[in-house]
């Protein structure tokens, strides 16, 4: 059974984002649902900080199992942080994903595109 | 997994490293529901591919390519490096009926299936290598030095490597039937710094080493077409590129040819 936390929004991508102490800041990632499908992932191609990224914009690519795919940024926003950490070991993204896994720290530039995303029954009802 | 009910066979000859890459991409990426592709092709020349993420500056020496007369290209699929030569490569392309994730190993364990049982009609004793083999990084080793999980194996090494990448509502798995050894060796490609420090990669014998003969390309050909067929179901076809196709991946081809992303890593 994958988990799903409450309190995040979810894409039909299988991101999550993330609230953060700071306003319209959220962490990205993928779901542990997401990481359980794709199986080992190997490497991650993530953007630079204040890299700018329209909405389903192809923010950077997964390399899971010798299988290659593109992330989409689920929401317009600015990376203002990337997590170096998933350099030395991407694994971290199987480990945690909603942890230490995260991908990177976007600021949204319209909140009311979160609005367009799922909530946790809502991920739950894609994936089951 | 839903599977197209149509397929389509393209066979081609041998062509160049950056188009026989433009073309898989181009099958991708202009992908219809409801249709999946089967396409076989050769190199016109030794080629060496890098994987999508895989470091190749330093690694690898551009210039030993160029005196060798070996190609160097970048992949649009994952994985680890592969030299190209006397080979038949498969590249199986099919839409996604769902956004569903798991659909790339579902696509690999089924290719894995479908190419054990067209090497077994050749009379070559393979096998799937287990599902409990951690997926290595793309920067250890070449492809042939070790198998991963689901893939294809025969006499203790690896007669197939393949690789995947999912564009957009389509998936593209491609992968190289080793026919016999290459006339060039890897090492023979190596930047200096790095032959110093590695052990000596042994290149496996392909089918040839294992059947005591050298196949012909229509003879492995006919039974991975006829493999796949078995496996994935539906009506196959023989056809032809569309222009469409032919136009995906001219526009793919200057990227190809540019040091900017053979060498991007």
């Amino acid at each position: 059974m994958s988990e799903i936390p409450s309190g995040l929004h979810y894409t039909e991508e299988h991101e999550y984002l993330k609230p953060t102490d700071e306003d319209d800041v959220f962490l990205i990632g993928i779901t542990d649902y997401a990481q359980g499908e794709l199986g080992d992932i190997v490497f991650l191609e993530l953007p630079s900080p204040g890299d700018t990224f329209a909405r389903m914009d192809v923010f950077g690519t997964i390399e899971a199992v010798k299988a290659v795919s593109d992330l989409y940024c689920p929401v317009a926003g600015e990376v203002i942080e990337v997590n170096q950490a998933l350099d030395d070991d991407p694994a971290l993204v199987n480990a945690e994903p909603y942890g230490e896994g995260w991908m990177v720290r976007l600021r949204v530039t319209d909140p009311d595109e979160l609005e367009d995303l799922l909530d946790e029954e809502g991920y739950r009802a894609l994936i089951d | 997994m839903e599977l197209p009910p149509r397929w389509r066979i393209l066979r081609d000859g041998p062509g160049a490293g950056a188009w026989n890459m433009a073309f898989d991409e181009a099958l991708a990426r202009t992908c219809r529901p409801g249709e999946g592709v089967l396409r076989t092709y050769a190199w016109s020349r030794p080629t060496l591919s890098f994987g999508r993420n895989q470091r190749a500056r330093g690694v690898y020496d551009m210039e030993s390519g160029r005196t060798l007369g070996a190609d160097m290209v970048r992949r649009p699929t994952g994985g680890r490096e592969v030299l190209h030569d006397r080979e038949l490569t498969y590249a199986i392309v099919l839409p996604l009926a769902d956004r569903r994730v798991g659909a790339a190993r579902e696509l690999h364990r089924l290719v894995g299936g479908a190419l054990v049982e067209a090497l077994r009609a050749l009379g070559v004793p393979a096998t799937q290598a287990s599902d409990g083999i951690r997926a290595p990084h793309p920067d250890e080793g070449p492809c042939f030095g070790m198998p991963g999980a689901g893939e294809v194996e025969a006499g203790g090494r690896k007669v197939v490597g393949s690789a995947q990448g999912r564009f957009g509502g389509a998936l593209l798995q491609h992968g190289s039937i080793l026919m016999a050894p290459s006339t060039l060796s890897l090492s023979a490609l190596r930047a200096a710094e790095v032959v110093l420090q590695e052990q000596v990669f042994e290149p496996p014998s392909g089918i040839a080493g294992l059947l005591g003969r050298p196949p012909g390309v229509s003879e492995v050909r006919g039974v991975v077409e006829a493999a796949f067929a078995g496996a994935f179901g539906g009506s196959w076809e023989v056809g032809q590129a569309r222009p469409m196709e032919r136009d995906a991946a001219e526009e793919l081809m200057a990227r190809n040819r540019s040091v900017e992303w053979t060498w991007r890593r």
